[in-house]
């Protein structure tokens, strides 16, 4: 579950601070930050969380932004723990459910003037 | 940044302890502890002020009987704090120096010394740096290489204030301070390492807690280990606890028995204090192996002798509420580390009081009956940690060491007040250092101009629970009506756990930033300057007393061999006069040496010297005289005598027929 090539420093630190990560305004993914799975167990988040330290960490990393950078990780590493940020995680999956089953009833309606088969709505 | 060859320099790592501080380098693929000029491997953190000159470390502590009001230690105890805090109103009363408030707002402490008839004050920054001087100095000794660069420690429970006032010292040491490292966590790198070598590095997560109490302060640290990186989970302490209150605890217990015996009070006789807690500092020492000690101090006070016997039951019940009040801190620690206490795969115990039996046995017993890890030295291992942390900052280390990585903790939770004395919390403890946090604040009032922010650390929900920082005003903010502006308020703690903070008016894009301990009790960057210098002069006392006393030392060796001349003279040779003369000299030499001669310098040595030789020479001259005039006509000039330009001759092959005579009688 872990992806197992992090890559330089360089890419980790460019990758991470590409996109503002900010949960709360629904902006960035933790796991996307530290490379895993959503599924991934503590322990792995963990190993993973470490592997990024050593090698972005302002002690082992003179890049300019590395703290920057490392900073960011141990947030969403503090997220993946952090039982609040699960459920708005599946509270985003809920939406989507939600946005979705409303897409398919407006379609299904439609399909039903046209006497089409209903879709399924519980996708 | 590597250093050239020629001006190689090396990093090392200092424990700055409250009783004893001790230094280690990383060289060659280990670690080396590094023993001073006594050949002890600690050294105590004491400076002296005598007549003559300044001393530090062992030699300091050697005459503080004799000398105790300008003998200052514990300055660890008065680092970044205010005059007026209780702690050090209650340390005051056991200090047998003198500490005074420099009377400006910040109230910071300073020490009071007597030196060469002058009273001297001191930072206690200042005195912090003079042990790092010294310590410094036992590292150049070791490696024959200036030192330039330091990884300092400071208990993990340190504030804001303590951090940069050690940092402080470090830079009037002459000291590029690298890194502030907490105590516990430098004591978990030497543990890491240790078992790494029996066992390799382990691939598997570990989790140990560090019970780190010395002379004076008290930590706790609980920490997960894997694949060489050190992420301290949580941390908890004391800074005013160890050693030194449980002293403190046996010598009012024998005050009290002196009273008792001898209905006096030898409270207010400061020599007959330090003699006594010399005693029972090592009364202590000897509880920790023995059951029961005699303490006993001949001729203590008004010519009382004084003598108790302590057994090691009456030691712990003496300080039993200590040894329990350490349980705490252990608690909060796992608690914050979210780990049940079966987790825990190690307890490392470091510093001098853990080997107190009551010690180990209170937290044995908080941890089921668990054996506790006894294998590093207690003594070195933080300096140990801190020699490895000097490595890996500076890029000097070997493979395995440029691996590590330590990722620590801020202890205390930092915010500012908001409306109602509310502290509004930025930074939660046990957040990984570097760390930031912004957030943004409004106005209170309609068309409010400035804003002032006062910043807290601590744990309690009213400000004035907390330990304040400081204050800064952001001005000139847009008017208008309350709730409008937007202030986005950051604070920055970097690897060193030091805050920054910093205030921005969105609209005006005002700013106004400070490193916050700068408000409080900190010495401005001028302070420093100038103590540097005041540093660099001692360093040159300190030199020219060494002079001093190695021309005090000649001169006194000139005066033996100048008292044996005049027996071996017998009286065919020395005229009576002259014998009378040269004894006369010499008795009037020792007169001086014990008066004027504890004043004086090595110009004043050397003086006297000479005049010595003088007198000695001219007495010679005439026993020689008469031999001289015989002798002279008998030297054989050869053919090679050359005359050179100023006068002169050489004997290129000229005899002294002296030297082929055995006796010229």
């Amino acid at each position: 579950k872990i992806e197992g090539n992090q890559g330089t420093p360089d890419e980790i630190i460019e990758r991470v601070l590409a996109r503002p990560y900010d949960p709360k305004q629904g902006q960035g993914s933790a796991y996307q930050i530290l490379q895993v799975a959503p599924d991934a167990t503590e322990s792995e988040i963990t190993k993973q969380y470490r592997r990024l330290s050593v090698l972005v960490h302002p002690d082992k990393c003179k890049l300019e932004k590395a703290a920057e950078a490392f900073q960011v990780i141990v947030k969403a590493y503090n997220d993946t723990k952090d039982p609040n940020y699960q459920d708005k995680y599946a509270d985003v999956i809920i939406e989507a459910k939600k946005r979705v089953r409303k897409e398919r009833e407006k379609q299904n309606e439609s399909r039903e003037k046209r006497g089409e088969d209903p879709l399924p709505t519980d996708g | 940044m590597s250093p050239s060859p020629e001006e190689k320099s090396y990093a090392v790592g200092i424990d700055l302890g409250t009783t004893y501080s001790c230094v280690g380098v990383y060289k060659d693929g280990e670690v080396q502890i590094i023993a001073n000029d006594q050949g002890n491997r600690t050294t105590l953190s004491y400076v002296a002020w005598t007549e003559q000159e300044r001393l530090l470390g062992d030699a300091a502590k050697n005459q503080v009987a004799s000398n105790p009001t300008n003998t200052v230690f514990d300055a660890k105890r008065l680092i970044g704090r205010r005059f007026d805090d209780p702690i050090v109103q209650a340390d005051l009363k056991l200090w047998p120096f003198k500490v005074v408030s420099d009377g400006s707002k910040d109230d910071k402490p300073l020490i009071e010394v007597f030196y060469q008839g002058v009273e001297k004050r001191f930072h206690p920054e200042e005195i912090s740096s003079m042990i790092l001087t010294k310590m410094k100095q036992t590292g150049e000794a070791y490696l024959g290489h200036r030192v330039r660069e330091a990884v300092i420690t400071v208990p993990a429970y340190f504030n804001d204030a303590q951090r940069q006032a050690t940092k402080d010292a470090g830079e009037i040491a002459g000291l590029r301070v690298l890194r502030i490292v907490n105590e516990p966590t430098a004591a978990a790198i030497a543990y890491g390492l240790d078992k790494s070598d029996k066992s390799g590095v382990a691939e598997k997560e570990t989790h140990i807690l560090v019970f780190d109490m010395g002379g004076g302060t008290f930590d706790v640290s609980v920490l997960a280990i894997q694949d060489s990186v050190f992420e301290v989970k949580a941390t908890a302490g004391d800074p005013h606890l160890g050693g030194e209150d449980f002293d403190n605890r046996i010598l009012s217990h024998c005050i009290a028995d002196f009273r008792r015996k001898h209905q006096s009070d030898p409270t207010r006789n400061q020599r007959a204090l330090r003699r006594l807690r010399t005693q029972c500092e090592r009364a202590k020492r000897l509880l920790s192996t023995q059951t029961s000690v005699t303490i006993e101090v001949d001729s203590l006070h008004e010519g009382n002798d004084f003598s108790i016997r302590l057994s090691r039951a009456k030691f712990e019940e003496l300080c039993i509420d200590y040894f329990k009040k350490a349980m705490e801190p252990v608690e909060q620690c796992l608690k914050d580390s979210n780990l049940p206490q079966k987790a825990i795969t190690d307890i490392v115990m470091v510093g001098g009081s853990t080997r107190i039996p009551k010690v180990q046995e209170l937290i044995k017993a908080f941890f089921n009956g668990k054996e506790l890890c006894k294998s590093i030295n207690p003594d070195e291992a933080v300096a140990y940690g801190a020699a490895v942390q000097a490595a890996i900052v500076s890029g000097q280390g070997s493979e395995d060491v440029q691996n590590m990585l330590l990722l620590d903790v801020a202890p205390l939770s930092l915010g500012i007040e908001t409306a109602g004395g509310m502290m509004q919390v930025l930074i939660e403890r046990n957040s990984t250092v570097p760390t930031s946090k912004s957030q943004d604040f409004t106005t209170f009032e309609d068309y409010q101009d400035h804003v002032d922010i006062s910043v807290y650390e601590g744990e309690r929900a009213m400000v004035k629970d907390n330990n304040f920082l400081g204050k800064f005003t952001l001005k000139d903010i847009p008017k208008s009506l309350r709730g409008v502006p937007k202030i986005q308020v950051t604070f920055t703690i970097d690897t060193n756990g030091i805050l920054q903070v910093r205030a921005e008016d969105a609209k005006s894009q005002k700013r106004s930033e400070i490193q916050i301990a700068n408000e409080k009790g900190r010495l401005t960057q001028n302070d420093i300057q100038k103590m540097l210098q005041e540093a660099e002069k001692y360093k040159g006392e300190d030199e020219i007393s060494k002079g001093d006393m190695l021309a005090k030392e000649e001169l006194k060796v000139y005066m033996q061999r100048f008292e044996k001349g005049i027996q071996d003279l017998d009286d065919t040779k020395l005229q009576r006069e002259d014998r009378e003369r040269l004894e006369g000299k010499l008795a009037d030499a020792y007169k001086w040496l014990e008066n004027d001669g504890l004043k004086a310098g090595k110009p004043e040595f050397d003086g006297k010297q000479k005049e010595l030789q003088a007198v000695m020479n001219t007495v010679m001259l005439k026993i020689n005289r008469s031999q001289t005039e015989f002798w002279d006509q008998q030297v054989v000039h050869h053919e090679g005598e050359k005359t050179i330009d100023k006068g002169g001759f050489i004997l290129h092959c000229g005899v002294d027929i002296r030297d082929l005579i055995e006796d010229p009688q």
